[in-house]
Order: C-alpha cells, then structure tokens, then sequence
C-alpha cells in the first residue's frame, strides 16, 4: 500500500506537467490583462467569459474550424476508402508488382519531409491546386496509404479463407462478398486508420501553411499562431481564449474514444 | 496466373489499388523524382528547369556550415528526446504497470500532451517561455530563483534546449503508451514465478521487464529517428530555425533555402542528403534491432 502510494505521488508529478501547461491557459484565459500580469497563478477574480467571444469573431475561428472540419471528413473519408480497397486487394488476389508495391510502402516510413516540401507545393502550383480544399486533402489522402493499406490488408488477411470462399459458393459476387462480408469484420482496423487519420490530419500545420497563400484557407492550428502574433492588439485574455478554442475539441474527441485512441497509435505503431 | 479467372481477379485488384495508387504516385513518388531532379538545377522557381549544374548544389551543401549546423540540431534533438523521452516513458509505464491510484484519470491526463496539435502547444510553451510575464521566469521570481531567470527561446544559449524540453514533453505520451502495452503483453506467471523465487522489485525490471520489451525499445528508437527528423511545425512556430540558426533544424532549414530565399534546387539537394542520413541511420537501427531480436531468441530458445 504504502509503496502504491509512493508510485502514485510519482506519476502525479509527471501529471502535473503535462496538465499544468493547460490549466494555466485556461486561467489566464479568463482574466482581465491586468490581471494576468498582476498573477498568473490565482485563478481568476472573476469570469472574463468575453474573451472567448472576442477570439471567436476578432480571429475567425468559425472560418478555421469550418476549414478543418471540411478538410478532416474529406480527408479522412478518402483516405480510409482507398485504404480498405487496396488493402483487400493486397489480402486478397495475386497481381504483378504486389513486391514491390509493398516494399515502397515500408520505405517511406523513413522519407523525411523536407524531402517533399517544396515539390508537393510545385505540385499543386502546377495543377492550380493552391488555396483549395483539393489541394490540401490531396496529400493527405497518399499520407495514409502506405500504413492505412499496410493495416487493411493485415486485417483481410487474418480472416479465415473459407468464409469469402463460402460466400463464393453461395453465389455472391466479389464485389458482394467484398463489401457485404469482409468489410463489416474488419471495423477494428478500419476504426483505427480512422482515428490515425484524424489525428495526423486535423492538427497538422504545415500542409496548410505551404498549401494555401490565403488566410481564407488556413486551418485551426494556423489560425492561432496567427492570432498569437496579435496578442498586444487583441489582449493577452483573448489570445489565451484562442488556445483553449484551439484544443478543447481534440481533446473532447480524445476523451469521448480515449480507448479506441490508445488502440489505434499502438496498432499504428507496432503494426507499422 | 494465366487462367482466365485470375486475369479477371487481377484486372479487379488493379481496379481496386488504383485510387490509391493515384495518390501515392502524385503525391510521393512522383514529388521524390521532382525533388532529385530539382536538386540538380539552379532553380528560382519561376518557369521550367534550365540551368543543370550536375552535382555542384550537393557539393556546395556538403561544404556548408549551415548543413551541419541544422544537422547536428537535429541530432541533438533526436539523442536528447530519445534518452530522456524513452527512461522517463519507460519509468512511468512500469509504475502505472505497477499499479497506481487513479489508473483511469493517469492514462487520459498523462496522454493529452501528444493529442493537442503541435502548433498549439508551440504557441502554449512560447507564452511559458515569454522573458518578461511567462510562466517560467514568474515562477523562478516566485520562489527565489531569479538568478536562473533566461531568455529562454530568445539567446543562442538556451533556445535549442528550450526547443527539445517542448519535444520532449510531446513524445514522453506516446512512448509510454507503446512501452506500457509492451509490459502488459508479458505474461504475468513470469513475473509471479520471479518474485516467488525472491527477486526483488529493480533485479525484475532488469532481468526480466528491459529484455522482454527491448524489441519494443528498439521499435522506437527507429520510430523517433524518423519522426525527429519530419520535426517541423513545432521549430517553425516556436522560433523559426533562430536566433542565429541555433535551432535550426533540417526541416526548417529547406523550408528557408526554399521558400524564403528561392533557392529551390540547393534546398532539394540538402533534403535528399537528409533522407540519405535518415535512411543510412535507420537502417544501421534495423540492422542492430535484427541482431539483438535474433540473440535474445537464441538465448532463451523461443520466439517471441
């Protein structure tokens, strides 16, 4: 019991890092400037709940979450769908170049992004890509290919062969058996590429700042560093307010499918 | 393979790879090519590619200071985040292994680190950092400490281990998560059987915990090498490679060659000698893992 305690009060140290940063935010998200400067570590007198008004409209954090959502259902839908279709057909049939195809897809992993950078932003400048949602869910949707069809066809793999084969002799199509039969037994795996691909796509930073020149376009986690630089303009309060906008709802989702979230990053990882 | 329903099966996985394909093809391989061919010409990026000048952009990199300047940050970045990262992980998913008070709230708190975008938590660690009313230095005024007051992000001294303290901070989460899960997959006989026969707490982690999961240890040693070196947004928002360049990293530094300066085709060559690094380390890293993996088994005669 004793020594429980002591490894508790342990992990309660390392606790207090990760969660002091965002409790501190939160307190100063709510005070006056002067109150702010005067202490940062009372919580605050009273309720300035006008700062997250102001950030809200003063930043335009509707037009940034509209930009993030739009581009995370598209990326993610997309993304996940020419996973599982791939990743079927790596489980399933024999074609030439499968070899090699699956060898390109472990190598990436180690392709650093500088390498892609300024090429994917010629890319889009060539094909008038720039300042659009196409332009951004692109790259995203072939970000998740390698390790989104690599999991898929491990998944398809691992179901036993007679039940496709069954499905056969009872006269169902590939593409019936395909989307009526293996598909459901697979939403584990399908649940989380998913959930990487939320992640990786709604805070991701530097696709939306190389992809877009227009601040019409910018997404959430470009938003607040904009919104940041304005701090003696906006206020300290606002600014802070602008942070707690720009988190609170991962970390809503991350609570709400904390499970399945832990699930998917170490599939992600090991399995990749 | 000839007959013809395996045609048919095969024009049908064709079909079904090809969305992917498309987009791993435009966005990947065909960007790699751009990249080396690009690295190859002196390119301002206006126009087509007229002026080859062969290797010329990879010999001037390899004699640049800037080069190694970004990579020997980025190194430090990756030695410091994986020695610190990976005890402190590996302490907290033992005791939580262990067994805590509280396991359920820990298991969310201490995650929520690696689930805020990076770029926010920049923006969070930046308003720490601030000299005059951040957190850090009141804190230090506080109690006493005004002596060990800095400007953190802001003086060549400091602002690179101000930069992998945030990176640090980031990846303890995942780490643990990874090596938690590794701990938990041992079977519990094993432990049992050790502590019957007397071992104590330390002579288990040593004995039987750090061997058991040293594959997984290895895992994310290569992980970290990929991930560190793919450190962008962090660097960017935080302080933009400055000041001086003393927290310029590999990232950060194409990113200025390219976008700041128009010097595309040098910037490309230096990408491509950092995938070439990045490649070399990883596979040195795979080679070893391979090596310890394959004695480990030898030695207990199963395979895990």
């Amino acid at each position: 019991m004793i020594k429980k305690t002591a490894l508790t009060a342990f992990v309660l140290l390392f606790a207090v890092t990760s969660l002091y940063p965002l409790i501190w935010v939160l307190m100063q998200s709510l005070k006056s400037d002067a109150e702010f400067f005067a202490n940062q570590f009372a919580p605050p007198a009273d309720f300035l709940w006008n700062n997250y008004g102001k950030a809200w409209t003063e930043a335009n954090f509707g037009l940034y979450y509209k930009n993030t959502l739009i581009v995370t259902l598209f990326g993610v839908a997309l993304g996940v769908l020419v996973c599982v279709l791939a990743g079927y057909a790596f489980a399933r049939y024999r074609f030439y170049g499968k070899k090699l195809l699956t060898f390109a897809f472990v190598g990436v992993l180690f392709v650093p992004i500088p390498v892609l950078l300024l090429p994917v932003y010629f890319i889009n400048r060539d094909l008038d890509l720039l300042n659009t949602y196409a332009g951004m869910i692109g790259p995203y949707i072939c970000g998740i290919v390698p390790l989104g069809v690599l999991l898929m066809q491990g998944a398809f793999a691992s179901l036993p062969g007679e039940i496709a084969e069954s499905a056969r002799m009872d006269g169902s199509g590939e593409w019936r058996t395909f989307g009526q039969i293996m598909l459901p037994l697979t939403t584990p795996t399908i649940a989380t590429v998913c959930i990487l691909q939320f992640i990786t796509v709604w805070t991701d930073y530097m696709w939306p700042l190389i992809a877009n020149t227009n601040p019409g376009m910018y997404t959430l986690t470009i938003g607040i560093t904009t919104m940041a630089a304005q701090k003696f303009v906006l206020g300290y309060g606002p600014v802070f307010a602008g942070m707690v906008i720009s988190f609170s709802f991962i970390i809503l989702v991350y609570i709400l499918l904390q499970k399945y979230f832990m699930r998917a990053l170490s599939d992600g990882a090991v399995k990749g | 393979m000839t007959s013809r329903a395996s045609w048919k099966e095969m024009g049908l996985a064709y079909l079904m790879i090809f969305p992917a394909l498309f987009f791993f093809v435009l966005y990947l391989v065909y960007p790699l090519l751009k990249s080396l061919r690009m690295s190859l010409y002196d390119y301002s990026g206006i126009g087509s590619l007229t002026d080859f000048v062969g290797l010329d952009n990879y010999a001037e990199a390899l004699a640049d200071k800037q080069f190694y300047n970004a990579m020997a940050n980025n190194f430090a970045l990756m030695a410091i985040e994986l020695a610190v990262s990976l005890t402190v992980a590996f302490v907290l998913a033992y005791f939580l292994y262990r067994g805590v008070f509280g396991w359920k709230f820990f298991n969310v708190v201490l995650f929520l680190p690696y689930i805020i975008p990076l770029s926010v938590s920049a923006i969070i660690w930046t308003s720490i950092y601030e000299p005059n009313i951040g957190l850090l230095n009141t804190f230090l005024d506080k109690i006493g400490l005004d002596s060990w007051k800095r400007v953190w992000l802001g003086s060549t001294d400091t602002s690179l281990y101000s930069v992998i303290a945030v990176w640090i901070w980031r990846t303890i989460p995942f780490n643990m998560l990874i090596l938690l899960g590794a701990m938990l997959k041992i079977p519990k006989e094993m432990i049992e059987a050790a502590r019957i026969d007397g071992c104590s707490g330390f002579r288990i982690v040593r004995y039987l915990i750090l061997p058991l999961t040293a594959p997984t240890i290895g895992l994310l040693f290569i992980l970290s090498v990929a991930y560190d070196f793919r450190a962008f947004d962090m660097v960017w928002v935080m302080t933009q490679g400055g000041p001086a360049d003393s927290t310029q990293i590999a990232s950060t530094l194409v990113y200025k060659l390219g976008f700041s300066q128009n010097e595309y085709g040098y910037a490309n060559a230096i990408a491509f000698l950092v995938f070439a690094f990045v490649a070399a380390v990883a596979s040195a890293l795979m080679l070893v893992a391979k090596g310890v993996n394959a004695g480990l088994n030898r030695k207990r005669g199963t395979k895990l």
